[in-house]
């Protein structure tokens, strides 16, 4: 299982981890890409084409904010 | 991913198809501020730079960058911050411009619409239901700074507007035919009035998603929320579809961006008009009585 918490929502969702998928592939489903968020992958600042492992843990910055 | 550096990178630039580590992602991000204050001079010796600081994470960054650029070379900062006036939003975002400016040793000056103009945001929302918020608050805090910058000895007013802001603005501008307002996007200033201090933009070519990035990676505590005035749903279009592009063709911004500064040097010259002095308030303006006046008659 997946962990996401979604900083701008204030939301935390869980997602079925499966082979082969990447921090993109995430945001995609989450309505962000990679022009519209950042991604801390177990509290590192990750590259959307990473992959992810089973039990990570992702924090989605949303690249809107603030001014 | 790795960086040049073979240290793990953290950013991947599609637009360039860098990738880079903390430290060479740090650094690079001020080569590239330097170079736009370079190129186009947007700061020159022993200036005075007045930085207009919300408390977001632009004008925080920007703030964080010129910080280190004038320990090395020879110009000061003061930080000026408008409060608006938005409950449960600018209060908290002010508290960080102040622990942030005191933790860098620069001067925080706060000034506010409330004691300026007579009413805050809040309050002018209540009085006026037909313009939106945006548009009293972008013409307020625009003289606000001008004036403040100017009383306050200021060569230049840095202002934290990044490259997704500009393009927003240039392809609003120009899908709304609005070439008046197309001198404030420039790449470099142009001195219109004695009593206007010049406006510059040294994060102008910094995509937004790099301001984040940035002050996530040096630990600067920014306000993340968004206004409560929810912003002008033109430009939330217009940044999706940029978006969009950019995920497409990742150059996309910049090629805009560029092409806008081809022309701008054509255009401005025919953009300069005669600036007069408000009859009201002595502020410079285009008009007789200046936007603000304007708007303060009608609340
Ligand atoms: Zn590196
Ligand atoms: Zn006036």
């Amino acid at each position: 299982m997946i962990k996401v918490r979604l900083l701008r929502e204030n939301k935390e969702k869980f997602i079925e981890y499966s082979r082969g998928l990447k921090i993109e592939d995430i945001l995609e489903s989450l309505g962000y890409s990679s022009e519209t968020a950042v991604v801390k992958r177990n509290g590192k600042i990750s590259i959307e084409d990473e992959y992810i492992e089973d039990n990570d843990e992702l924090l989605i910055i949303p690249v809107i904010s603030g001014g | 991913m790795y960086c040049k550096c073979g240290k793990k990178a953290i950013i991947f630039r599609r637009y360039s198809g860098e990738k880079l580590c903390e430290r060479c992602f740090n650094k690079s991000m001020v080569e590239r501020v330097k170079k736009v204050i370079r190129k186009y001079s947007l700061i020159e010796k022993n200036d005075l730079i007045g930085v207009g600081v919300s408390g977001g994470k632009d004008s925080l960054v920007l703030l964080h960058i010129l910080k280190k650029l004038s320990e090395k070379y020879p110009f000061d900062l003061i930080a000026i911050t408008i409060d608006e006036g938005i409950k449960g939003y600018r209060d908290k975002s002010i508290r960080l411009v102040q622990k942030n400016c005191k933790s860098w040793g620069i001067e925080s000056k706060i000034y506010s619409f409330k004691e300026e103009f007579g009413y805050t945001l809040d309050e002018i929302v209540k009085r006026d239901r037909e313009l939106s918020p945006c548009s009293y608050c972008g013409v307020f805090r625009r003289y606000l700074l001008n004036k403040k910058a100017r009383e306050l000895g200021c060569d230049k007013l840095a202002v934290g507007h990044n490259l997704d802001d500009e393009v927003q603005t240039i392809l609003m501008n120009f899908l709304r035919g609005d070439l008046s307002r197309f001198g404030r996007t420039g790449s470099y200033y142009i001195r219109l009035n004695e009593k206007f201090v010049p406006r510059i933009k040294p994060l102008r070519e910094i995509p937004e998603k790099e301001d984040v990035i940035y002050a996530l990676v040096n630990n600067i505590d920014v306000e993340f929320s968004e206004c409560p005035y929810a912003g002008e749903a033109y430009r939330n279009n217009i940044r999706e579809f940029l978006n969009k592009m950019e995920m497409e063709q990742p150059t996309t911004k910049y090629s805009l961006l560029r092409s806008y500064d081809k022309i701008y040097p054509l255009l401005a010259k025919n953009l300069t008009k005669e600036v007069r002095y408000c009859r009201n308030c002595g502020e410079p303006t285009i008009g007789e009585i200046c936007k603000t006046c304007e708007l303060l008659e009608n609340l």
